[in-house]
C-alpha cells in the first residue's frame, strides 16, 4: 500500500497539469452550453446533450494521452530510478490507472452536474433519485464501463510496444494490437467480455420530462421506471469490465516486470 | 475487378503468410514471455478472422 501511495503521489506530481486542465475545461463546456439558446426546448436539449457527449469523448481522449505519456517516459529512461524499488509491476500500472480514473470521475461528475442544470433550464422538476442518477450514477457507470477499460488498454498498448523498443519493432506491435483488439471484440472467440451497454432503467423524473416533451402521459412512479441506484453495481457489464480491466492490468504489470528484468 | 473465390483464397493464403512472418518477427523481437503470448493472441485473432469466412462463409 505504501508503494501505491508513493506512486500515486508521483503520478499526481507529474500529471496534475493535465488533470487541472481537463477539470478546468468544464468551465469552457459550461460556457458553450450556455451559449446555445435555440428557440425550441427539444432542439436546445438535443444540441446541449451533443455538446456534453463531445465533452465526455474529448475527456476520454485527453486522459488516454495522459496515461500514454508512459511511452515517452520509458523512452527517456525516466523510470531507471525505480527499477530496483521492490514495487510490483502491476502497482505502477494501477497507480496511473487509479489517478486517471479519479480525474475522469471528477470530470464526469462535473458533466453530470451540467446535465442537471440543462434539465432545470428546460423546466424539468427532478426528484432526488433522478438527480442522483444524473450527477453520480451515470458518470460512475460511464467511467467504469468506458473509461476504465479504455485507459487500461492504452497502458497495455504502451507497455506491449515498449517491449519491442530495442528491436525497433514497436510499429508492428502497434499495428497488431490496434487491429487485433477490435477483431477479437467482433469475433468473441478470445475475449467474450465485449462491451454492451445495458438497457438502463431511468428514474421517473427524467422519463417523465421526456414523456412531457413528447406529449405522452407520464408513466409515473411504480410503473417499472423506478431505479434503485445502489442496484446498478450488480449489472453484469460493470462486473465484466472490472474483470477485463483486472486482466489487462495484470498483463501490463507482467510486461513492466519483464522489461525491468 | 471481380473478386472470384479463387482470388480470395489466394489473398487469404498470402495474408496468412504475411501474418506468420510478422508473428515470427515479433516472437524474435523481444525476450518478454508475456509479450510473446500477447503477440500470439493478437496475430491468432487476426488469422482466425481471415480463416473464418473461408471455413464458415462470410
Amino acid at each position: 500500500m505504501k508503494g501505491l501511495r508513493t506512486l500515486l503521489w508521483k503520478e499526481y506530481r507529474s500529471s496534475r497539469g493535465w488533470a487541472l486542465g481537463l477539470i478546468g475545461s468544464l468551465g469552457l463546456w459550461t460556457w458553450i452550453v450556455m451559449m446555445i439558446n435555440n428557440e425550441g426546448i427539444e432542439d436546445r436539449l438535443a444540441l446541449r446533450s451533443l455538446v456534453i457527449s463531445v465533452a465526455f469523448a474529448i475527456g476520454v481522449i485527453v486522459l488516454s494521452f495522459m496515461v500514454g505519456r508512459l511511452h515517452a517516459e520509458i523512452r527517456r529512461d525516466e523510470h531507471r530510478v525505480l527499477l530496483l524499488a521492490p514495487i510490483p509491476g502491476y502497482l505502477h500500472v494501477l497507480a496511473r490507472l487509479v489517478f486517471a480514473l479519479v480525474v475522469g470521475l471528477v470530470y464526469a461528475i462535473g458533466l453530470g452536474i451540467l446535465v442537471w442544470w440543462i434539465f432545470l433550464q428546460a423546466g424539468a422538476h427532478l426528484d432526488a433519485a433522478s438527480i442522483v442518477q444524473l450527477v453520480a450514477a451515470f458518470p460512475a457507470f460511464g467511467v467504469v464501463t468506458l473509461l476504465m477499460p479504455t485507459l487500461a488498454w492504452v497502458l497495455l498498448l504502451v507497455l506491449f510496444t515498449s517491449a519491442y523498443r530495442l528491436s525497433r519493432l514497436s510499429w508492428i506491435a502497434v499495428i497488431m494490437i490496434c487491429v487485433g483488439t477490435p477483431v477479437s471484440l467482433i469475433y468473441r472467440g478470445l475475449m467474450g467480455l465485449e462491451h454492451h451497454l445495458p438497457g438502463w432503467v431511468v428514474a421517473p423524473g427524467i422519463t417523465g420530462f421526456f414523456d412531457r416533451l413528447a406529449g405522452v402521459p407520464s408513466q409515473g412512479e411504480g410503473s417499472g421506471w423506478m431505479m434503485v441506484v445502489p442496484g446498478i453495481v450488480h449489472y453484469g457489464d460493470i462486473l465484466g469490465m472490472l474483470i477485463l480491466t483486472g486482466l489487462i492490468v495484470f498483463l501490463a504489470g507482467r510486461l513492466w516486470e519483464e522489461m525491468e528484468g | 475487378m471481380i473478386l472470384t473465390p479463387a482470388l480470395l483464397s489466394i489473398m487469404q493464403v498470402l495474408l496468412l503468410a504475411l501474418l506468420g512472418y510478422v508473428e515470427y518477427r515479433l516472437w524474435r523481437g523481444t525476450s518478454s514471455p508475456t509479450a510473446h503470448w500477447l503477440s500470439l493472441l493478437f496475430t491468432g485473432t487476426i488469422a482466425w478472422a481471415i480463416i473464418r469466412p473461408f471455413m464458415f462463409g462470410l
